[in-house]
């Protein structure tokens, strides 16, 4: 099974056998999107499934990524393919501190097939840095993530900042990562939180219409 | 450099020594390594070995030597945040880690080692070169130089970068008991998340208002009082977690949250059996230990130990072999409180002569079994009462008494009052 193929080659880190089983999947004619849920991802929770109890060991995990990257090279053009666009306007990035961005680079990934405009402000943004870009693009949507206990609460700081200098008005607040869940983010004054960049992209395709319009009147 | 220049000063470095100590380290495991300040800036290459025709070319690139100073400075930071080994891919595509070099909380830099692959130089690896370095002169030079780095296993680079924080930990005489607090730092976060992540997967509703928490607060002393370690200890993690999600980590709140806790559990570590007075010295000492503390984790850490060590005042643990005897009888009571149990019954369970368990219990929880049992059929008669629907008698049957003027006669010694007057005061 080529699922089971791409799945081991990220585990062991093997970025040629990752992308020749990722090519392999997408000529027999998997959907780019299952072969990224089902082979890609599925990888990377091989090796958190690993780690989860015993020391985490860096390199292995570079290694790994560094497999999923390759898959995801050839998964990202055929993901594009719709050319659909909307004047929705999403601003993303991890919080300060957080340096781990494939769960953000996934989410990106899955959410610019909806035509939405992305700014993606890429890993350790300041709140400070949020809110700026928050005023001065007026994004529908914000969305952040935190890998780290020690991280997560720095998107409440986020929309502290953002309550602050009256902003966080009309603005869709997402928040995701490992150690969150759906009540820390009601605790934070955040508006969703989803479990996968799928459930993110879901949303967003049922919503976005409707938050432009709700935005513009 | 002045905090370097400092540190030397102060005797708590000596460059020579770790000059010495790096240059043999190289030489034992053929890695490059160097000294750099926290702005990335390579002060010592101990031994003075060259860097590899790769780094080499890269730092001879226009803005080349600012980029591998931006990367490792980066690199030296959060080496420097974790206080332990940073693993990192530089900009130029190569991994690389950095190993902190701190003296009383304060970062005097990094020594940075590797500069190799975990991979060999295939297709792929030449096309992120050619992406990560677009602005290098000659791509060709730099992927035939690339060919030439030296591929090591993942297990051999943790292994050096682990050796590596030992040897500078030694050179700059770290405190072990500083490693251990930032390990267990570690442990708690840890914990946290997989405290979290374990509700997420069984969908666990989320139970954050502070009715939930005080109801597991008291479930927690309840298991402190029977002296039950691990119910104690899995309720307390849960309890912990339940703090750090509510409060978003806000250290006012967790301080005056986790004061309430070690105070309570002193208390209900003195109904358990311990000694009075050495549990309320333990308490003093311990609220005079978190003054200071600024981090969530430390106060986590620190009353996780206390509480630790309130339930080793109620197992005097003098023997530990027999105490894997003394729990399963305790067990089986918890199990069958409900049943008109005897010490004869329970001895029976576990193989045993009534005379030999009555002893260990004696000495290893300074109790009879009798006076155990009755302590774990009245918490449990306190649980059930919670139940509006149960009379005093129904609860006094429900829990293992024949008589129910005996049942009311025990619960006014341990609560003190009465089973009805408790219940009434209930609702």
């Amino acid at each position: 099974m080529v699922f089971q193929g791409i799945i081991k080659s990220i585990a062991s880190g093997e970025a040629e056998q990752s992308l020749a089983l990722t090519r392999q999947a997408l000529a027999q004619g998997f959907s780019a999107e299952s072969v990224l849920e089902k082979g890609l991802i599925a990888g990377m929770d091989r090796v958190a499934e690993k780690f989860r109890d015993q020391r985490v060991m860096v390199p292995e995990v570079l290694m790994a990524s560094r497999a999923m990257h390759a898959g995801l090279s050839l998964v990202e053009p055929c993901l594009k393919g719709s050319d659909k666009k909307t004047s929705g306007k999403i601003v993303m990035g991890t919080v300060a501190g957080d340096l781990h961005d494939i769960g953000l680079s996934l989410v990106k990934m899955m959410v610019m097939t909806t035509g939405a405009q992305i700014i993606n402000l890429g890993v350790d943004v300041t709140p400070k840095k949020f809110a700026s870009v928050v005023r001065k693009e007026k994004p529908h949507i914000l969305m952040m993530s935190a890998l780290l206990t020690t991280t997560m609460t720095v998107m409440k700081e986020v929309i502290d900042e953002l309550d602050l200098l009256g902003i966080r008005k009309n603005l869709i607040v997402i928040v995701g990562g490992a150690p969150v869940d759906s009540g820390y983010a009601k605790k934070i004054g955040a508006d969703y939180y989803f479990e996968d960049a799928f459930e993110v992209r879901a949303f967003i395709e049922e919503n976005l219409t409707k938050v432009i319009m709700k935005k513009s009147r | 450099m002045s905090s370097i220049r400092k540190a030397l000063d102060s005797n708590l470095l000596d460059p020579k020594y770790l000059e010495e100590s790096l240059g043999s380290f190289h030489n034992a495991t053929g890695l490059h390594i160097e000294a750099i300040t926290n702005e990335g800036v390579t002060f010592s290459v101990p031994g003075n070995f060259e860097r590899s025709d790769f780094c080499s070319y890269i730092r001879c690139q226009p803005e080349g030597e600012k980029k591998c100073q931006d990367s490792y400075k980066r690199a030296s930071l959060e080496a420097a945040k974790w206080e332990e080994p940073y693993f990192f891919r530089c900009h130029a595509g190569l991994i690389i880690w950095a190993v902190p070099i701190m003296i009383q909380g304060l970062s005097l830099g990094s020594i940075i080692c590797g500069q190799v692959l975990l991979w060999e130089p295939d297709h792929f690896f030449l096309e992120e070169l050619e992406k990560l370095n677009a602005e290098v002169e000659n791509i060709e030079i730099l992927k035939s130089k690339a060919r030439m780095l030296e591929v090591i296993s993942p297990a051999r680079s943790q292994a050096a970068a682990d050796m590596l924080f030992v040897v500078v930990n030694h050179i700059i005489k770290r405190n072990i008991n500083s490693l251990q607090e930032i390990d267990a730092t570690r442990v708690q976060q840890q914990q946290i998340r997989q405290e979290i992540e374990e509700r997420k997967r069984n969908h666990l509703p989320d139970l954050s208002d502070y009715d939930t928490y005080l109801k597991k607060e008291r479930k927690f002393l309840r298991y402190i009082r029977l002296g039950d370690r691990t119910r104690a200890n899995q309720t307390l993690q849960s309890l912990l977690t339940d703090l750090y999600t509510k409060t978003v980590g806000d250290l006012e709140t967790v301080k005056v949250r986790i004061l309430e806790l070690a105070t309570l559990t002193s208390r209900a570590a003195v109904e358990g059996g311990a000694n009075a007075e050495r549990i309320m010295t333990l308490l003093k000492e311990f609220n005079k230990e978190v003054e200071g503390i600024e981090r969530v984790e430390v106060f986590f850490y620190k009353l996780q130990r206390i509480v630790e060590t309130f339930l080793e005042g109620i197992f005097t643990l003098a023997n530990k072999k027999h105490l894997a005897i003394v729990k399963l009888a305790r067990d089986f009571m918890m199990e069958n409180y409900a049943l008109p149990l005897t010490v004869a019954n329970v001895a029976q369970h576990l193989f045993i002569s009534p005379s030999h368990l009555s002893r260990l219990f004696r000495e290893e929880l300074n109790c009879t079994i009798n006076d155990y049992l009755t302590r774990v059929r009245v918490e449990q008669a306190v649980e059930i009462m919670k139940k509006p629907e149960f009379s005093v008698s129904q609860v006094s049957i429900a829990v293992g008494f024949q008589n129910q003027s005996y049942f009311a006669k025990v619960f006014r010694k341990y609560i003190g009052v009465t089973p009805l007057i408790y219940k009434n005061s209930l609702y």
